[in-house]
């Protein structure tokens, strides 16, 4: 079921061109993809338990976390604009690093470093996505972010899932231990529901991608903002000297 | 516990987004025939309107010198009015808020967002704050015109910053983005 969809996704993403419009996303489903295969070849070839299979593995997570990772910065990307994407960018950058030196610290804790570097950086970046995509969420709905349908359902994919991974893993720390076989499940079925989600939009065809007109050169909102907010600085002046005068 | 509200947190807000994103693309279809009047705020304008029914229907030994600060015990029809009044309110505020927010997203230095941020918080605060309180009185079904007096300034004050905002676009030649502002913002 999880490869049909993985393929249905993957071809869709072809079939309908998203690589124009969102290339790191649609790299993200390739390579998912591609993961897929590598370790049922792996896993057929060397079998589930051979060190092939282990190194295969590990490696193509970290791949793919990566993948996902610029997924969600191209949708911030697209999403935020000018300054608002100045000031996200540093935070994302902040966060990133944060992740990764949280990665490290970890894993030179344990014996099995690579293993505990991938595991914790998963975590970490399951926590810091969903971060990502509040503070994405709520600058859209601060600045009137409008952004394409396709992207929306991409966003609300990555939101499903990363709650669902967040909420799996904080049970699983505590008390899931004992039930391995059923996170795994959760977070299969969590990835089949993005997978869905993701598909969705993609089965008719997406409308004609047409850049939005430059409605205002970078130039003259310079000289235009400087204007209102001097205005806006006046009023607020005389809307204080108004409410002064009226207590007095 | 902090990943289970940060969870919460994230298909909220992500449920919030996604119902403001439909809600745009519905009012984009609602209102390009409407004359820019309507898309502007303009409720706020029927504060002496509003006054002056509230002035008619209160006792004569209400209607003193301190007319603005008197506690008014509001029957239903009054108090329907006061309630359509402050509703009237919020949705000027949103249309406002939103063409700033718009502008303000198109500002292309830092320095300039957070000047202008400043500006939308400087009347975003008392609003709320404002909103909150006559809401609370209505609902014990009281107000006192002082207050609705209040909240009204501070809606002018933010519809007198958008025209003045629109006016400095258009007296630039940005006729198109202004449009934009107004109709498919």
């Amino acid at each position: 079921m999880g490869t049909a969809l993985k393929l249905l996704l993957f071809a869709l993403v072809l079939a309908r061109r998203l690589y124009r419009r969102l290339p790191l996303f649609s790299l993200y489903v390739a390579l998912v993809v591609a993961d897929d295969f590598a370790l049922r070849w792996t896993y057929h070839h060397f079998g589930y338990t051979s060190l092939a299979a282990k190194y295969e593995y590990w490696s193509s997570l970290g791949v793919v976390l990566v993948a996902r990772a610029l997924a969600v910065a191209e949708l911030c990307w697209r999403g935020l604009r000018n300054s608002v994407w100045l000031i996200a960018s540093r935070v994302l950058a902040i966060l990133a690093f944060a992740i990764l030196v949280y990665g490290m610290v970890e894993a030179a804790k344990n014996s099995s470093p690579a293993i505990t570097f991938l595991l914790t950086v998963e975590r970490s970046l399951d926590f810091g996505i969903a971060v990502i995509l509040v503070a994405l969420l709520r600058l859209g709905l601060r600045y009137e972010v409008w952004i394409g349908g396709i992207e929306r359902r991409v966003l609300l994919g990555f939101s499903v899932f990363s709650t669902f991974q967040i909420v799996n893993n904080t049970f699983m720390k505590q008390w899931m231990m004992k039930y391995f076989s059923w996170w795994v499940s959760a977070s299969v079925v969590s990835f089949e529901v993005a997978m869905l989600i993701w598909i969705a939009p993609l089965l008719r065809p997406l409308p004609p991608m047409t850049a939005p007109p430059t409605l205002l050169s970078e130039e003259e909102s310079v000289s235009m903002l400087k204007q209102v907010l001097e205005r806006m600085r006046r009023i607020a002046e005389e809307m204080k000297r108004i409410a002064r005068s009226k207590w007095k | 516990m902090l990943s289970l509200i940060l969870a919460g947190a994230l298909l909220y807000i992500t449920f919030v987004y996604l119902k403001q994103q439909n809600a745009r693309e519905r009012r984009m279809e609602a209102q390009s025939d409407l004359p820019r009047e309507q898309l502007l705020p303009h409720h706020y304008k029927s504060f002496v309107e509003v006054e002056n029914k509230l002035w008619a229907a209160t006792a004569e030994g209400a209607r003193t010198a301190e007319w603005d600060t008197t506690q008014i015990k509001l029957r239903p029809a009054e108090l329907h009015l006061a309630r359509e009044y402050v509703q009237g309110l919020q949705k000027d505020f949103e249309v406002g808020n939103r063409i700033f927010a718009v502008v303000i997203g198109h500002s292309p230095e830092v320095k300039m967002l957070r000047q202008l941020e400043w500006q939308r918080i400087k009347i975003e605060f008392p609003y709320h704050t404002w909103r909150v309180w006559i809401c609370l009185r209505l609902w014990m079904g009281q107000v006192s015109p002082g207050e609705l007096r209040h909240l009204t300034e501070i809606v002018s004050t933010l519809a007198y910053e958008v025209r003045s905002l629109l006016n400095v676009f258009e007296r630039g030649g940005n006729v198109d983005f202004v449009e934009y502002l107004v109709r498919k913002s």
